[in-house]
């Protein structure tokens, strides 16, 4: 059982700075709190164990526990501001698209002063509810006659007359159809008298509360809110479009349209009563108006005025900082990890110690795949839907820290996994305990065998490292994004890791750039440089997907397709032009995760060029052992393909075979549906492992495959894997250039 | 679409006889159906010692909902679960007892 769980403010440090933890013990259980260098994450008795080293420091120490909750929901907050409401008589309007009409009370918009307020909501019938409170008075409530259908775009109003105590609330479908009617109107009249409110602030998708931030959040979009300070007539209201922003008595005309990268909003009204969005609504997509010619919200604004709230949102579990430690001066680069403990649980929380501008450079960067560990980071796909165990074809094993996210869906999920409501997740944050970024966690997505996944199979790359004697630093993806190639230019060798599919495009060009000044690139993964994201400009720890065209566990509705972080087209770098081929020789080919086989190899691994990787390998057949799935060739494959941009001088040394036929092609490599794209059948479901020189005398080496790491260790560390590996790192590091001298081509036609 | 055969009892052999790897193309398809089934409800397992220890559970298809555990289903490999639960798909399709079917198999081959 999971009783402690915790997070960092960052993920990646450099000497000399402060990194603070935040810690939830969950039966309030005092803690013990040390640093720890993180080698070996894998507990599988088959290999070499779990390894870790004590960094004795100023962090080591008791704690006190305390059980800190996950308030997840997103709103939006529009306080007065320097004009009170003042509202007698309002109006209260906006276009909803709910998408759980069912899913009990959910307020679309409230605001309250003392005892003053009102509220419209949708009530546990799905029908549309508007309540008004006065001091002294009974509360006047007024209840739609039909419900709301989820994922139609709806006027929704309640008004509200002082004067006369008359109150009326409207339900206007966008489209009508036939045979139904979820069209409703009430009219209610109370005591004369007005509303008297002055101050408050306008919460929409959720209500103020006492015991936690807000409460009964609403689930669809919400486009074009408006508040005015006096009563509307029904008839006053355009049966498919809104009141115009110079009726008067306009209070608040929010536009949501603006700035939909930020958090902000604005206000069009006289009153400058401008909002913000709290835990990360989805924006940048269609409003009510939306016209399906327009595909990217930067070329049409003003139809793209809708956010999306969720009652599961989560970008900053918001907790205080209960471990605070200052990375000493000295400090080596590296994988880390606060290691909490209590008398019944323990839990790790990962971060990176970068090299300070000071420090002395190793010969290796070990590029840790952050992005890729947020896109999957809470992933519930094996909870979620029936895929998993097929894709798998074992049968899926939870853990602790598993049962743990199922209970507390307020964590959040992954980019692969849907909002309560089934939209897509499109962002992850890690201000958030992320339960399977860990090391000794075990993943279904591991395959058989030790069954890692990301950051815990990414150690068998540090452990192989470290047992080698092989120095490295390490930096995080956040890092790259912020730094570019000024980040990786001090480094003769570039090391991936395991499965580093996420890419910002800052994150990208990087990695091109650095190659073009001469530096050797290792990627050691599968399914590699496969999709764009992008980091928020200016909040720290979150990043966007959007799952253009092609989906993945989710894919992005029509016109949605754009990052609303960036403005950049999302979705997969091959479908956007960049072809991961490009990047490192080898692209997205399939997947399964069962078990893994091993590489044949091709006459290209005894080209001259070729003998320094092959140096001490007499094996025809590579890597059939191994911790993940038993085999070096696994879980995700990437083949090389000269027409699709890996380079025509490229090598392709080996190549991966007799893959079970739960290896699937991809989804991005199919274009008609036939019988046969499993790997028994279909040729293209392979990994490649390539060698190439680039331009600038740089070395690029793909394995095609994210189950190699774990052959890494195999007989202690004395297999065909590790010596291949092995060769080409310390060419990479320690050799200097290629020799790169342009060849004549061949004879062509007309010669 | 592809049915439950409850005669099919080679494609149990031929489970019990590898659990995780390769597959007939018959036995694919049963065992495609037997993944598939609704998440309410659906047989997973609980790691509760690493590498040594495993206990059946079923999901609860509701978010929230965290799985059931089914503490007298205790097992000491996959391979042994991913044996029980074929036998408790199988009754759920419809097959009956796997092991009796099997055994009465046995003894009418042996004749």
């Amino acid at each position: 059982m999971k009783t402690i769980v915790g997070y960092s403010d960052e993920i990646s440090v450099e000497p000399g700075q402060a990194i603070s933890f935040m810690i939830s013990s969950e039966k309030g259980l005092p803690f013990e709190a040390r640093v720890v260098r993180l080698i070996h994450g894998d507990t599988n008795p088959a290999g070499p164990g779990y390894r870790e080293e004590a960094v004795p420091g100023a962090a080591d120490g008791t704690y006190p526990g305390t059980r800190r909750p996950i308030h997840a929901g997103s709103c939006a907050l529009i306080p007065a501001g320097a004009t009170p409401w003042n509202l007698d008589s309002f109006t209260f309007q906006a276009m909803i698209w709910p998408t759980r009409p069912d899913g009990g009370r959910q307020v679309i918009a409230s605001l309250r002063d003392g005892a003053a307020g009102f509220e419209l909501a949708i009530d546990e019938a799905g029908h549309l509810v508007g309540r008004i409170e006065r001091a002294g008075m009974e509360a006047l409530v007024l209840t739609g006659e039909r419900p709301l259908l989820a994922r139609r775009w709806y006027l929704v109003a309640l008004s509200f007359d002082g004067t006369s105590g008359e109150a009326r609330l409207l339900q206007h479908p966008r489209k009508t159809e036939a045979l139904i009617r979820d069209d409703a109107a009430a009219e209610g009249a109370g005591t004369p008298g007005g509303l008297g409110l002055g101050g408050g602030t306008l919460v929409l998708a959720a209500r103020a509360a006492q015991a936690r931030p807000h409460e009964a959040h609403y689930n669809g979009k919400i486009d074009s809110p408006r508040l005015y300070a006096r009563a509307m007539e029904l008839v006053d209201f355009p049966p498919t479009a809104q009141l115009g922003l110079h009726t008067p008595g306009l209070a608040g005309a929010w536009d949501f349209s603006q700035d939909i990268g930020g958090i902000s909003f604005a206000d069009r009204s006289a009153f400058e009563r401008g909002g913000s969005l709290h835990q990360l609504p989805t924006r940048a997509l269609t409003g009510y108006d939306w016209r399906e010619e327009t595909r990217c919200f930067r070329d049409a604004p003003e139809q793209y005025g809708a956010v999306h709230f969720h009652d599961d949102d989560i970008y900053d579990a918001g907790w205080p900082a209960d471990v605070t430690w200052t990375v000493p001066e000295g400090q080596a680069s590296g994988l880390y990890a606060l290691h909490v403990t209590t008398a019944e649980d323990e839990d790790y929380i990962p971060f990176v110690i970068r090299p300070g501008a000071a420090s002395p450079r190793a010969k290796v960067l070990f590029l840790v795949p952050t992005a890729s560990y947020l896109a999957y980071g809470n992933e519930h796909l094996a909870v979620d839907a029936a895929l998993a165990e097929r894709a798998h074809d074992i049968l899926t094993v939870f853990n602790a820290n598993d049962v743990f996210l199922m209970e507390h869906r307020e964590y959040g999920g992954s980019l692969y996994d849907t909002h309560s409501d089934g939209s897509g997740i499109c962002y992850s944050s890690r201000l958030r305990p992320l339960l399977n970024m860990r090391p000794k966690y075990q993943s279904w997505l591991g395959g058989s065998g030790s069954a890692l996944w990301q950051l815990n199979a990414d150690t068998h790359l540090l452990d192989w490292m470290e047992h080698e004697g092989i120095a490295y630093d390490c930096i995080t993806d956040e890092d790259l994004d912020r730094d570019g190639v000024a980040a990786l230019a001090p480094y003769p060798c570039v090391m991936t890791g395991t499965h580093p599919e996420y890419y910002s495009t800052r994150m990208w060009d990087a990695l091109e750039a650095y190659k073009a000044r001469g530096g050797s690139f290792m990627a050691m993964g599968g399914n590699a440089f496969h999709a764009r994201i992008a980091y928020h400009p200016s909040l720290p720890g979150v990043m966007e997907v959007r799952r253009a065209e092609i989906g993945n566990g989710w894919m992005c509705a029509p016109g949605e397709g754009f990052h609303a972080f960036t403005g950049e087209y999302g979705g997969l770098w091959r479908r956007i032009g960049r072809m991961p081929q490009t990047m490192a020789g080898t692209g997205f080919a399939g997947q399964g995760f069962d078990i893994s086989s091993y590489f044949r190899r091709n006459p290209d691994s005894y080209a001259p060029r070729a003998s320094f990787i092959f140096e001490g390998v007499e094996d025809e057949i590579i890597g059939d052992f191994g911790l993940i799935g038993g085999g070096a060739a696994g879980i995700e494959l990437d083949r090389a393909d000269y027409a699709m941009g890996t380079p025509p001088h490229a090598l392709i040394l080996a190549t991966s075979e007799n893959h079970t036929s739960i290896y699937m092609l991809s989804t991005c490599e199919m274009y008609i549906n036939i019988p046969g794209l499993d790997a028994t059948q279909c040729p293209q479901v392979h990994a490649d492992l390539v060698f190439y020189e680039t331009p600038a005398g740089g070395g690029v080496f793909s394995t095609g495959s994210i189950a190699w790491a774990g052959s890494l260790s195999h007989r202690d560390y004395d297999n065909n894997i590790a010596r291949i590996t092995g060769n080409v790192l310390r060419r990479f590091a320690l050799g200097g250039r290629f020799p790169v001298a342009a060849t004549a081509p061949a004879a062509t036609i007309g010669d | 679409m592809y049915a439950f055969d409850p005669g099919a009892l080679h494609l149990a052999r031929e489970f019990r006889a590898r659990p995780i790897g390769r597959r007939s193309p018959e036995l694919e398809r049963l065992l495609t159906l037997m993944r598939g089934e609704p998440m309410a409800g659906k047989y997973c397992v609980i790691c509760t010692r690493p590498h040594e220890q495993w206990v059946l559970a079923r999901l609860s298809g509701i978010r929230g909902v965290p799985p059931t555990l089914m503490e007298n289903h205790v097992y000491h490999s996959i391979e042994e679960a991913e044996w029980e639960v074929f036998k408790l798909r199988w009754q759920r399709l419809g097959g009956g007892d796997l092991d009796a079917a099997l055994a009465a198999d046995e003894q009418e081959n042996a004749r």
